[in-house]
């Protein structure tokens, strides 16, 4: 039973220079006409949703309602409220266009929509998610990390319990993805930076997790790849056109492989890191990675020794001696971590990151609630959790 | 074997193999040592207890074994666990001056419970009972799904990976668990509590 995998990724991808031109001949395909556009303030401000706008009108399309209060870690009742308003104006086509709050509060609205259900915790749960009504999900990502656009996962934060709802199928997979560059070209360093590691974090645990499988392998081999190639070109020059596309192409690649393997313990603390501390999510993957890739080693060394070809290149993964990768892969993806410290300051420590100590417990108690570690390779509990965040401080 | 009678009664549900008649019995054997075993756990093991007492009391949660296999039913209460019938619902209804506690609280235990965690065939709960396989690999193998709050179950998942470590031998416990962790009873004196309780219902 164990060499059994399941693998889905239904997303139609377009990617490349001029993607964002091809969006509305897409939900036409689908059968979109009353569109709903779901963003932020930033990207309204900076006139983002006014080019998505546009380009939807050259084409006789028109959006039907915008929303752009989006809070940072999205919110349940804010998908809820959104729905109620789509199900009054009859949406059929839904267009998320931002970073991870905004693509996972689309996911909620587009679930509470197609199963027609009034509260979007009902919905809750793991692979039991029928497939509902067809309302189609267009993502235009303006970060390059979460891989949210092509996942079957969203994660909602319930703001009454203080931590990350995890809703888990293949039928909240999106229907189209739309990379391009132009949408990414502004993003600051920082956050270039830590949605870079997030992707990276993603085919790490991608390659190492419980459900991985040839097909996921493949994927998250490739971002990793991309990702050490591109990220701090991405970072030191943000109109670097090419480096922008590589590190879109890795977020979506990691996201498809984590979608089908599942992620592990670093998303368990980050998760709980992210709901107590407030600590942003790439933040917390670039802090936490190393230290769990050390506490996973003993069951995770092959997988780890395999990516540090993908990581380092060739020369050195033949010049590391077998018994030594593992260890050198944590290594590279320090040095990485430290050189993106240094070009545009992103946290290396918990103290850096202004998490204190006295939220440990916390922490670590909503960490025992969350799902990734379940699928973690190696047993977590409270005090591997605690032991982890103080090595991290 | 009441219960399966009435089973291969219905055309939908009928059982076809006598291996699927056996591994029917062996799950709803287990499922019941599961629930005592748990209740037992609950006094004696305090990171049981301290897994079951994070779910919300009155939450109810269903394990079944599959579309048509044996189920169990629970509610966490001050026990742990109870099993989640009218009597127990009615316990955490208010009482009500018309009196009608009593059919809200039938309709309660009625209800979809508010976790559901199936399996998706009898073959899959047999592996895990039986200890062929993990409860953690059962979900990453795709082989059970859940409805309801995920966080919640992680509790009620981490209790299930404690009692196999109780239930089954050492040998067994090394294949499927990440971690053995130290008894805090002997399994002899939980199999024998299991039994006691068992006879004593
Ligand atoms: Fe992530």
């Amino acid at each position: 039973m164990t060499d059994f995998f399941e693998f889905q990724s239904k997303t139609k991808i377009l990617s490349g220079r001029g993607a964002l031109l091809r969006l509305p001949n897409e939900i036409r395909l689908l059968g979109g006409s009353r569109i709903l556009l779901i963003s932020d303030e930033t990207l309204k401000k900076i006139g983002m949703t006014e080019r998505i706008r546009s380009i939807l009108q050259e084409e006789n399309l028109q959006i039907a309602e915008i929303f752009t209060d989006i809070p940072t870690d999205s919110s349940l009742s804010v998908a809820n409220h959104i729905a109620e308003i789509c199900r009054d104006r009859q949406i059929d086509a839904i267009i998320a266009l931002g970073g991870g709050s905004v693509i996972d509060t689309s996911k909620g609205v587009r679930m509470i929509l197609s199963q027609k259900s009034d509260d979007i915790l009902k919905l809750s749960g793991y692979e039991g998610l029928p497939a509902g009504k067809g309302i189609p999900l267009c993502i235009i990502p303006t970060t390059s990390g979460t891989g949210s656009e092509v996942t079957g996962v969203a994660v909602i934060r319930d703001e009454n319990r203080n931590l990350k709802m995890e809703f888990i199928s293949t039928n909240i997979q999106p229907d189209i993805a739309v990379l391009d560059p132009e949408m990414t070209v502004s993003m600051p360093p920082k956050v270039t930076a830590a949605t870079g590691m997030d992707a990276l974090c993603h085919a790490v645990e991608g390659y190492t997790c419980l459900q991985k499988n040839p097909l996921s392998d493949a994927y998250a081999v490739t971002a990793v790849r991309l990702v050490s190639e591109n990220l701090v070109r991405a970072v030191k020059d943000g109109s670097d056109t090419d480096a922008r596309i590589a590190m879109a192409n890795a977020a979506l690649m990691a996201g498809i492989s984590f979608s089908n393997s599942m992620v592990g313990i670093v998303h368990g603390i980050g998760h709980a890191l992210g709901a107590v501390s407030r600590v942003p999510h790439g933040t917390a993957m670039n802090i936490l990675l190393p230290h769990c890739m050390m506490y996973n080693m003993d069951e995770c060394e092959k997988g780890y020794a395999d990516l540090l070809l993908w990581l380092a290149g060739p020369e050195i993964y033949a010049a590391t001696p077998e018994s030594g990768r593992a260890h050198a892969c944590v290594r590279f993806i320090r040095r990485l971590s430290e050189q993106l410290r240094a070009i545009c300051g992103l946290p290396l420590t918990l103290s850096e990151a202004g998490v204190s100590k006295a939220d440990f417990e916390r922490i670590a108690e909503t960490s025992l609630r969350d799902g990734a570690n379940l699928v973690n390779p190696k047993y977590v509990d409270r005090d591997v959790i605690l032991s982890i965040l103080e090595k991290a401080y | 074997m009441k219960k399966i009678r009435r089973q291969t009664a219905r055309p939908d549900r009928k059982f076809r193999t006598v291996k699927e008649i056996m591994q029917y019995i062996v799950c709803a054997v287990i499922l019941k040592f599961l629930y005592h075993g748990l209740r037992i756990l609950y006094r004696h093991d305090d990171r049981v207890k301290q897994d079951l007492d994070r779910i919300d009391r009155g939450t109810t949660i269903r394990l079944s074994c599959s579309s048509h296999g044996p189920e169990l039913k629970i509610t966490a209460s001050e026990h742990g666990i109870d099993r989640c019938t009218p009597r127990r619902c009615r316990r955490y209804l208010k009482n009500t001056a018309d009196g009608s506690a009593d059919a809200k609280a039938a309709e309660s235990a009625e209800k979809l419970p508010d976790i559901d965690i199936r399996f998706k065939g009898l073959a899959f709960s047999f592996a895990v009972f039986t200890g062929q396989i993990g409860i953690a690999e059962a979900f990453s193998g795709h082989m059970m799904y859940v409805n309801g709050d995920f966080s919640k179950i992680m509790s009620l998942v981490r209790c299930m990976e404690q009692a196999e470590r109780y239930l089954f031998p050492s040998f067994m416990g090394r294949r499927i668990l990440k971690k053995l962790l130290p008894k805090k009873i002997s399994s002899l004196r939980l199999y024998a509590s299991i039994i006691f309780s068992m006879i004593l219902r």
